[in-house]
């Protein structure tokens, strides 16, 4: 016998075809009988079927649900599996870190103008907000810091809101101090520092960030311009619960120093580079061209050699030995202000830059009151940023 | 000696549908697949719904 639907030949007594599933006619017979069709139906396979088509139906759920959650939450939706992560990080750490990567370079980016290259920066941390907890709130303060100071990007991601609001007050209340040095400051943001204790804040004058492996004749770059804060003190609340004084010692800062105040410090320096800059007449190393690309390179190595703030150094001690009728050399003069501010380098030398930061965070500190050393630094400096 | 899963009747070693239920014989990991698949997308849908009201916790 045939199969009727196939051609395959098949038993006299075989219901279904073995090779196409058809049935035979004495297959027609055995399903006339509805016992034997309940019987089939009953079967395992016929379950497992049932089976596989509930498995489409709850994949197909779950892409709607998917789908709906996404546009409702849009990429919120994944925050509390970087919060988890975050978590289990700082667990196995057993401190806080931070979760937002400050290190990306880009290349092959168009970059047309100063306006571009700002924004540019912005939007690489504005992409990474969603790791951070209390967002919304941060996000707030942040924009109002960069708006109000004229800095491209501020993050502060997972730290806690009391403290970010004590840094907001150090940062306007600086520039309040410093108008004129608003605008070449591109980034204040938080960071894993390579080892715990390497720094507290730390002021870098350039960042190579965009377009870095290109040709300049082919795309322009971005610099940044930035001050990091070390997320070992400035998300660990327990630690800044302790007095700055407590770990870096006594006398080390200026005097009433304070973790937010440390900042203050690190701006310092930031001011002193944007006085240089101002003394070289040129605005910002943000957005560098053809044009600009060599003399920037030279302005930042010639600024790391600190002949400029050994020559502010220099003119503030000559007046004030000649105002309080004193005889101090430069590591006395710097010793006059704090321990920090007599850093040495390793061969000896007065870390000038260090000096004039401190004698900033002076009179950022204690306004009238700071030292007479602090008052000449702080005013010799001003007559570059007139 | 193989049989069908659905009416336990002898199956030939090169039968493609069971000559007594008609049901297509497939292999064990199959069915085992199916299986595993139903508990991950189950597993899925309820992470998916975890994540959901977490993000709402998270963002207050
Ligand atoms: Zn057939
Ligand atoms: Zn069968």
């Amino acid at each position: 016998m045939k199969c009727i639907n196939c051609g395959v030949e098949v038993d006299v007594d075989d219901n279904f075809c073995y090779k196409c599933g058809h049935w035979t006619a004495n297959g027609y017979k055995y399903l006339q009988d509805y016992s034997n069709v309940k019987k089939i139906e009953n079967g395992t396979v016929y379950k497992h079927n049932k089976k596989l088509n509930n498995l489409i139906v709850l994949f197909s759920l779950g892409v709607v649900i998917f789908t709906g959650m996404l546009l409702i939450r849009g990429s919120d939706l994944f925050a509390p599996f970087f919060y988890v992560k975050k978590q289990i990080t700082n667990l196995i750490n057993g401190y806080n870190t931070s979760i937002i990567k400050v290190d990306n370079i880009y290349n092959n980016i168009p970059i047309n103008s100063y306006e571009e290259a700002r924004d540019f920066i912005n939007k690489d941390f504005l992409k990474q907000s969603i790791l951070c907890d209390n967002k919304n709130k941060l996000l707030q303060i942040e924009t109002d810091i960069e708006n109000q100071n004229d800095i491209a990007s501020v993050t502060f991601c997972d730290m806690n809101y009391d403290e970010v609001l004590k840094i907001q007050e150090v940062i306007n209340k600086m520039f309040n101090l410093f108008p004129s040095t608003k605008g070449a400051l591109t980034n204040i943001t938080i960071t894993n520092a390579a080892s715990n204790t390497e720094y507290i804040a730390y002021f870098q004058p350039m960042h190579q960030f965009v377009n870095i492996n290109n040709d300049i004749k082919e795309y322009n770059k971005v610099n940044k311009t930035q001050i990091l804060l070390n997320s070992y003190y400035y998300l660990n609340n327990d630690l800044l619960s302790n007095s700055i004084t407590n770990v870096v010692g006594e006398n080390f800062y200026v005097k009433n120093a304070t973790w937010e105040s440390a900042i203050a410090h690190e701006i310092g320096h930031y001011i002193t580079f944007a006085a240089y800059l101002k003394e070289k007449n040129i605005d910002n190393i943000t957005y560098v061209t053809e044009e600009n690309e060599e003399k920037i390179n030279e302005l930042v190595k010639e600024f790391d050699q600190g002949s400029f703030a050994k020559n502010i150094l220099n003119t503030a001690l000559n007046n004030y030995n000649i105002k309080y009728s004193k005889n101090l050399n430069l590591n006395d003069f710097a010793k006059t202000i704090s321990n920090y501010a007599a850093t040495l380098d390793k061969n000896n030398n007065l870390l000038c830059e260090e000096t004039i930061a401190e004698a900033i965070h002076d009179y950022y500190l204690n306004g009238s009151n700071m030292q007479n050393s602090s008052r000449e630094i702080v005013y010799t400096l001003k007559n570059y940023l007139r | 000696m193989k049989k069908c899963l659905n009416c336990q009747k002898e199956i030939k070693d090169n039968d493609k549908y069971c000559r007594n239920c008609g049901c297509l014989i497939e292999k064990n990991s199959h069915y085992i697949l199916v299986n595993i698949l139903t508990i991950l997308v189950t597993i899925a849908i309820i992470i998916l719904i975890i994540l959901f009201i977490a993000s709402y916790m998270l963002s207050r």
